[in-house]
């Protein structure tokens, strides 16, 4: 039993190592660069490779996560455990001895009126305490949130290739794309006109008109355009290509649910380093022992400055 | 010769008078030389602000959309970046090294010359501001933290300016968190488009490609931070490697590479 719970903790650790991530990314990377230079993406690379790597960075990523989500719950806890270990790396250490708990108190509000963060603990000290204050507590969520969005685009991007589906049709002016009835998608296409924009200075921009069709009946009308795709039912038809001389009019259907997921990464990823960057959470942990001459203060913080009063001794 | 023109052509030479100016406060360590190298990158700056703008009136329309217009923004950005950042002393190098860049992309922005493109129904869209306004701040960005980390190795071997190196490591950081923060937007913003345009929000794209091994490039220098080992030398040499492939990413890939990225 001792030896399946240390190989336990050994592959979490591993999976939840930063060496990992980053050779993973690495990877991602050399694949990508072979994957180019080997003709079109993804060229000599085997697709069973990329997906691979994208699960492994997927589980090292939700490992990190899980990890990172748990430091910041700790952070955000006023009691943390009795273990006498702060939960951060400190980047500041202080060891000071006192006579009395007034004199304690008395030095907690000088360092806090000095570093600017309330050092006081939630309830009167009684001799033997330890507890941990922070401020910004948004700050801490900035890296969990930028992981757990990395995580959803990867998610959607590992997905795709299963739950979607892409399909390119050519067709000409008053031809009935029938896509419900070949295809089981949730609606027909009657393309009834092909037009061409005329914008001055700029490339001509084609458009397709259309009457969209359930169960052969019209339910309504779309004009399709590049940037513009015609978005329906959770299926979206893109202008591609067209040949205005011919009459003929390129169009890609797709069907991707995992897109939400995709875009609501996007915005977690951009709200994380948004958060991780702007907002830079502080934490001190504090505690207070009996000692032969009175009472010990340990006080540790997670910045460099600015740092308490110079009077005592700097661990 | 258009007002376009010869707002480049002043911009290029105030840039390269900025990086010998600064080069030889960097000589001279002195601060009145230094004050003078930040008012010539100003003018080159303004001149250069005047060439987009020209650029866009004649035109009428953003001049975002080819490789030369994107290389006079980028020459723009990071003359900008370096006034903004690089104001503390000893930093002068850098500033040096930056001007020369920002001259180098003007130069190749006038070897590009100022042919007319005209704009595919793709690039019709508002998320190009976006996609290439953040890019800009982005590459910039890069490009200050390059020459920062060529001037922290050089330092390196200079025992005499040791006592700079933490704020100079500090100030690459800080700058490369910046240049994180945009890339990642211009990746979100590209997709968004893509998906938009081309209907599909990756696709492997050669040019998108490289920026993602660009952004895991500058990735693998954030995370190497919390490494004592990554830190110094081999996070300079890493930043160097990462503005390698910033310029591959904007200049080689879509020449050497078939792809949609074609502007």
């Amino acid at each position: 039993m001792e030896s399946i719970r240390r190989c336990t903790v050994r592959v979490w650790s591993l999976l939840c190592s930063a060496k990992l991530g980053l050779a993973l990314i690495a990877l991602l990377a050399v694949a990508s660069a072979y994957g180019l230079l080997t003709g079109p993406w993804p060229g000599a690379l085997p697709q069973g490779l990329l997906t691979a790597l994208q699960v492994g960075l997927a589980l090292n990523l939700s490992c990190c996560l899980s990890r990172q989500l748990r430091a910041a719950t700790r952070s955000l806890s006023s009691h943390p455990s009795t273990e006498g270990r702060q939960p951060f790396a400190p980047r500041y250490g202080l060891s000071r001895s006192f006579h009395s708990l007034a004199e304690v108190d008395d030095f907690l509000t000088i360092c806090s009126r000095r570093i600017g963060l309330r050092l006081q603990p939630p309830r009167p000290i009684r001799g033997e305490d330890l507890w941990l204050v922070h401020d910004n507590p948004l700050g801490f969520f900035g890296l969990p949130l930028l992981h757990l969005g990395l995580l959803l685009i990867l998610i959607g991007l590992t997905l795709q290739p299963w739950l979607g589906s892409t399909r390119y049709f050519e067709t000409t002016e008053g031809a009935l794309l029938p896509l419900e009835e070949a295809y089981g998608y949730p609606f027909s296409l009657l393309v009834t006109n092909l037009d061409v924009l005329d914008r001055g200075n700029a490339a001509p921009e084609y458009l397709t008109h259309a009457v969209i069709l359930e169960h052969q009946r019209p339910v309504g009308q779309a004009d399709i355009r590049v940037n513009h795709p015609l978005q329906r039912d959770g299926v979206k038809v893109y202008q591609a290509t067209a040949m205005f001389e011919k009459k003929l009019t390129g169009l890609l259907v797709k069907e991707e649910p995992t897109l939400p997921l995709v875009y609501a990464g996007f915005i977690v990823t951009g709200v994380g380093l948004a958060l991780h960057y702007t907002v830079q959470p502080r934490r001190a942990w504090v505690a207070v022992n009996p000692s032969p001459d009175g009472y010990r203060l340990h006080l540790s913080l997670d910045f460099a400055s600015p740092t308490p009063p110079k009077d005592g001794t700097v661990s | 010769m258009t007002l376009y023109d010869i707002a480049f052509m002043t911009a290029l030479i105030f840039y390269l008078a900025a990086a010998v100016t600064f080069a030889c406060s960097t000589v001279w360590r002195s601060q009145h030389v230094r004050g003078a190298a930040f008012v010539v990158l100003g003018i080159g700056l303004g001149s250069n602000t005047l060439a987009v703008l020209a650029r866009g009136l004649i035109l009428e329309r953003w001049p975002l959309v080819n490789l030369g217009e994107f290389l006079a923004l980028f020459a723009w950005g990071l003359a900008l970046l370096t006034i903004l950042l690089l104001r503390r002393p000893g930093v002068s190098a850098a500033a040096a090294l930056a001007s020369s860049l920002a001259a180098g992309a003007v130069g190749a922005a006038v070897l590009q010359g100022a042919a007319h493109t005209a704009v595919s129904a793709a690039l019709q869209s508002l998320w190009l501001q976006l996609h290439v306004g953040t890019a800009v701040v982005a590459y910039g960005a890069f490009g200050l933290s390059f020459a920062l980390a060529v001037t922290y190795l050089v330092q390196r071997r200079c025992p005499m300016r040791h006592h700079g190196l933490p704020s100079l490591q500090n100030l690459i950081h800080n700058t490369v968190r910046l240049g994180f923060f945009f890339m990642t937007l211009v990746l979100i913003t590209g997709a968004v488009w893509a998906e938009q345009a081309w209907g599909s929000w990756w696709s492997w794209d050669p040019k998108e490609t490289w920026a993602l091994i660009t952004w895991l490039v500058y990735g693998v220098y954030l995370h190497g931070l919390r490494l004592p080992r990554w830190q110094g030398r081999p996070a300079a040499w890493l930043l160097i490697l990462g503005f390698c492939l910033t310029v591959f990413t904007l200049l080689g890939a879509g020449y050497l590479f078939p792809g949609l990225h074609q502007y």
